[in-house]
């Protein structure tokens, strides 16, 4: 019994040492397929339960919201259009250099929870160019978040909903205004450091800034729902409502960093 | 036995970190922790000692903000802490025994956040901010619901057990 502890030990040691020192990694990949592969239909089957418990608990708001979401499509449809333009006419100019434009198409396989925060896998990692700092969105040009670890054939993302995340953004069509997006703990999104002078009204657009690293600009965050201002504070803070729900995810763009 | 073991453990890894994590966020069930614990207890130290270093390797795998090795050592930690604890939990009664898994439920949730929190922002270049309300209502929650689940297939195992001739027909 001791005796096959301490070669289950010195095994374990000896793969762990391996792990760093040789080139494994393509050894470990092949470990890691079948877990993640099975793991995909396990998150699909939570998803499915979240979904289903929520439609008991909700049926009833969900029409109404279903009436409300497809008017702010046909808005985001029109502010979209705007953005883009917009975007192209940057790229078009001196700052153009500074966005990294090449993106590559991802699948999300899992989601997960790491250290209290919600974390998505996708199917691509450093093989396919993708490094810690990506920004994700999905091909509609919402942002999702961006990729905090890689591996050679996976990378993880955290979203702006994790309460570990901190975007800089800015209100679309406003080059001037700057403020900080964060998680508001799985739940939604708050911004903060906005300017006491800032006029901000529930329904406006807020999209990522320029300031942000590695992402373009104008990609779509959420709406503002309320913005509160206590007397005698430096900046105002805003609820924000995402325009992603994190359950339905499934291809996604990662913008490459030059 | 073995192979057994090996799809138990695997199960358990789609349980505890697939399918509960897509279901919320804070929230987590720590399955191969029970039959690491289950194992030990009943005295097959061998296959309770395997459980852990396979659930550990699994978990290291997966979570790539770990630097590899990480989670199978604090496994096998896990593993040697319940082996020299084994005794208490033979020794009290069926009350406490439910108070027991709860607590050392307790311990492990906390002790696993703190070292995937810290492993991943200090050996790895993520940057997880640490909020202390989040943390300990995850960790009450995650085992408080582990221990319903253990219990709640404790239940189901004893029904199963004692209308299994009813239901099979065996004589």
């Amino acid at each position: 019994m001791i005796k096959n502890k301490k070669i289950l030990m010195l095994i374990l040691a000896g793969i762990i040492i391996l792990y760093y020192i040789a080139p494994t990694k393509g050894l470990i990949n092949i470990i890691r397929s079948p877990i993640v592969l099975v793991g995909a239909v396990s998150s699909n089957m939570g998803s499915l339960v979240q979904t289903w418990w929520f439609g008991i608990s909700h049926g009833s708001e969900l029409v109404e919201k279903s009436k409300d979401q497809e008017k702010r499509i046909a808005q985001l449809q029109f502010y979209l259009s705007q953005t883009l333009f917009s975007q192209n006419s940057v790229e078009e100019s001196s700052l153009g250099d500074f966005i990294p434009l090449e993106k590559i198409q991802a699948q999300v396989l899992a989601q997960s929870n790491v250290a209290g925060n919600k974390v998505l896998i996708i199917n691509k990692g450093t093989k396919h160019g993708i490094y810690p700092g990506s920004a994700a969105a999905t091909s509609q040009g919402v942002f999702i978040g961006k990729i905090i670890s890689a591996d050679a054939s996976i990378a993880s993302i955290l979203p702006t909903t994790s309460p570990s995340s901190a975007i800089a953004a800015t209100i679309s069509g406003d080059l001037e205004f700057q403020a900080v997006v964060k998680g508001n703990g799985g739940l939604g999104l708050i911004m903060e450091l906005i300017p006491q002078d800032a006029e901000l009204t529930a329904g406006d657009i807020v999209t990522t800034s320029i300031l942000e690293e590695n992402t373009p600009r104008g990609l779509l965050i959420g709406t503002i729902s309320s913005v509160n201002y206590t007397q005698g504070q430096l900046f105002q803070t805003a609820v924000l409502t995402p325009f992603l729900s994190l359950q339905n995810i499934q291809d996604i763009e990662i913008f490459l960093i030059k | 036995m073995k192979l057994l073991l090996l799809i138990g453990v695997f199960a358990a890894i789609q349980l505890d970190y697939f399918f509960i994590g897509s279901i919320a966020q804070q929230l987590h069930l720590y399955t191969g922790f029970l039959l690491i614990a289950l194992l030990t207890i009943h005295k097959r130290h061998s296959q309770a000692i395997l459980a852990a270093v396979l659930y550990g390797l699994m978990l290291d795998l997966i979570i790539i903000e770990v630097p590899f090795g990480v989670l199978t050592i604090a496994h096998i930690l896990v593993f040697m802490i319940i082996n020299s604890q084994a005794n208490i939990a033979l020794s009290v009664s069926r009350n406490l025994y439910i108070a027991v898994i709860f607590f050392s439920l307790l311990a492990y949730s906390a002790a696993i956040e703190l070292i995937i929190f810290y492993s991943s922002n200090f050996l790895s270049a993520s940057n997880f901010i640490f909020d202390s309300y989040a943390f300990f209502e995850s960790i009450i929650i995650s085992s408080l619901i582990s221990t319903l689940f253990v219990v709640g297939m404790g239940i189901m195992a004893s029904i199963f057990k004692s209308n299994l001739r009813k239901w099979f027909f065996v004589r």
